[in-house]
């Protein structure tokens, strides 16, 4: 149970630079749910201008959409928080095209946004689950390194799994 | 830009996928079978989806055109683990028990132009979809002669798989007359139903003379088994509606009697409409039998809960965990349960308590007295009161076999993966002829 006696002081603004030049301003409060963030917070003190070469500017846009909802979302009141929460983020993963969703994830995990991350990897696992082995290998670019015969050994040990 | 998931990121996705997929997965590449292959990622693997108390098995009624139609889910903490596929001639699934990583269902097989209708039992591997059908047990052979409906039938399952030779057993009480029990139970080495009879005198007989008691037969209500069984120590155990246990042991089919902890002889139920009632739920806790007792009171103003651990197996020796008065209800939860079960007990501490409140299930912590919402019934219907859910009981390690294998060490039955029908028009009733021959009574 998180006691959230949110004395609100003067809130600190940030600036994210994307990898392509964009910035965004975000609260501190904000920004510091991704761990990255907050270490760079922690370390630099008071440099106000965080450059993010790794994070194009769409992808750090959404990861910070969603932060700032799960951010308010926990300053109001404390019951049927984890209700908002979930409705919201089925509604954020819902829409997502596979490409998105792999880079965001991406931007997720760089970010260390950990809540998200495993968001994302879930969205991940549920649209992956059903697939073949070669569309597997399609989506993650996969190059099969098995010598001849040895994936069919494997398949004949796992044979339940592709009926 | 190119889609480069690390592995660590590979890895928590891998993590959150049915095994079906992940055995299927090993043949991508050589290092994704390393992964999925790697103690390390199975034992965490196994924490993530199988942890729990949280887990737990729950039929879905969906009404349609046709009557009704089912969903099964398999619900986890974290992720839903499947959603057993069934043929359509079998109706009516109920999830029965749970017992180290196994379910078993009881079902209606309905097999019109040739066989009509039979009652079954079924055991899944929910890891992997197996199933096996068992022979009906040999009382219920035929359906068109269904047993008087005030028999109440108690089953018990328990999967005994970390002994050198792995099996199954399912066991059904009948009540014959006030003292008198017959025991029908399978085992999945023999493949077979036998037949034993109890005598509830001899029984209480042999409690009073092994703790120097006179229990005094006659004041003690009727006995029952409260469903739900536990498979501990090699053995099934219920409780009894005053409050005891009791003790079938398969192997030596021998019946016995454990004194219960609790204080006042009254009688017990699993579950109903509420006012007053007393509902006991037995349980496996911390290596310990665990029976948690809950009183409601007159006006459905008043919940204690009690739980009792067997401190000492031999000596029948019981500890009270603890005694919690809950007070009301209405600061719990917003709707007004109309009624009331304990599912499970946590297997870690036993005041954590998953309860049936009717419409949901609901985890409730009878120390912080917290509850938190497990799983929304989409329909609640007439069927409200049926036992449509189960506690899904997790596999015990060490010794370790791979989910994977459970159905295939049991027995040298033929694998049965997925075509349900043909292994049951084709074994079922050939199992079931034995069955019949191989009933012996004692």
């Amino acid at each position: 149970m998180s006691s959230s006696s949110t004395t609100t002081t003067t809130t600190r603004l940030l600036m994210l630079k994307a990898s392509d030049g964009v910035t965004f301003e975000v609260e501190e409060a904000v920004a510091t749910k991704l761990g990255a963030i907050n270490n760079m917070v922690e370390e630099e003190g008071s440099e106000d201008l965080i450059c993010l070469p790794n994070v194009n500017g769409k992808f750090l846009g959404m990861v910070l959409e969603w932060c700032k909802k799960h951010a308010n979302n926990n300053t109001n009141s404390d019951k049927g928080n984890d209700e908002v929460n979930k409705w919201w983020d089925k509604e954020f993963v819902m829409d997502l095209d596979q490409n998105t969703l792999y880079h965001l994830l991406m931007a997720a995990d760089y970010l260390s946004g950990t809540e998200l991350v495993d968001l994302l990897t879930e969205k991940v696992a549920s649209m992956i689950r059903g697939k073949k082995v070669e569309e597997i290998r399609e989506t993650f670019k996969i190059k099969s390194d098995f010598l001849p015969g040895q994936e069919e050994e494997i398949r004949k040990k796992n044979s339940w799994a592709f009926e | 830009m190119e889609i480069n998931l690390s592995d660590d990121l590979i890895r928590e996705i891998l993590l959150r996928l049915p095994r079906r997929s992940l055995a299927r997965f090993k043949s991508v590449s050589k290092p994704w079978l390393t992964t999925i292959s790697s103690p390390y990622f199975i034992k965490q693997y196994d924490t993530m989806n199988l942890s729990s108390f949280f887990s737990f098995v729950h039929v879905d009624h969906e009404n349609d055109n046709n009557g009704f139609q089912q969903k099964q889910q398999l619900y986890s903490l974290r992720t839903a683990l499947g959603t057993p596929r069934f043929c359509p001639e079998i109706k009516k699934i109920v999830t029965v028990d749970s017992s180290n990583g196994l379910i078993l269902y009881g079902a209606a097989v309905d097999l019109k132009e040739r066989f009509g209708t039979y009652h079954s039992f079924f055991v899944t591997n929910p890891q992997t979809d197996q199933c096996r059908f068992l022979p009906p047990s040999p009382h219920s052979v035929s359906l068109d002669q269904p047993l008087p409906r005030y028999v109440e039938i108690t089953t018990g399952f328990g999967f005994d798989h970390s002994s050198d030779s792995p099996h199954y057993v399912v066991a059904e009480i009948v009540p014959m007359d006030p003292f008198e029990l017959e025991i029908y139970s399978y085992n999945s080495v023999t493949s077979a139903w036998t037949c034993n009879r109890a005598n509830l005198r001899l029984l209480f007989n042999e409690l009073e003379d092994n703790l120097n008691l006179n229990l005094n037969l006659i004041s003690i209500p009727r006995f029952k088994l409260i469903s739900g069984s536990v498979f501990f120590h090699g053995k099934l155990h219920w409780v009894t509606s005053n409050g005891d246990v009791f003790v079938f042991c398969h192997k030596k089919k021998l019946c016995s009697l454990i004194q219960g902890p609790l204080v006042s002889k009254m009688t017990y139920n699993q579950s109903r409409n509420m006012k007053g009632t007393k509902i006991a739920r037995l349980g496996e806790s911390r290596q310990r039998l665990v029976i948690v007792a809950l009183d409601v009171g007159m006006e459905n103003d008043s919940f204690t809960f009690s739980s009792w651990s067997l401190e000492d197996y031999n000596k029948g020796k019981w500890v009270c965990d603890y005694w919690v008065d809950v007070g009301s209800f209405d600061n719990i939860v917003t709707k007004q349960p109309k009624y009331l079960e304990v599912v499970a007990i946590s297997p870690l501490d036993p005041r954590i308590l998953c309860l049936n409140l009717g419409f949901a299930l609901y985890l409730y912590n009878a120390k912080t007295k917290e509850v938190q919402l497990l799983h929304q019934y989409k329909h609640v219907n007439v069927y409200e009161y049926w036992q449509s859910y189960c506690h899904h009981v997790v596999p015990r390690s060490p010794p370790y076999i791979d989910p994977h294998l459970y159905l295939d060490v049991l027995s040298r039955e033929r694998t049965c993966a997925k075509p349900i029908e043909k292994f049951w028009v084709r074994n079922g009733f050939i199992s079931m002829t034995n069955a019949c021959y191989r009933t012996t009574t004692s």
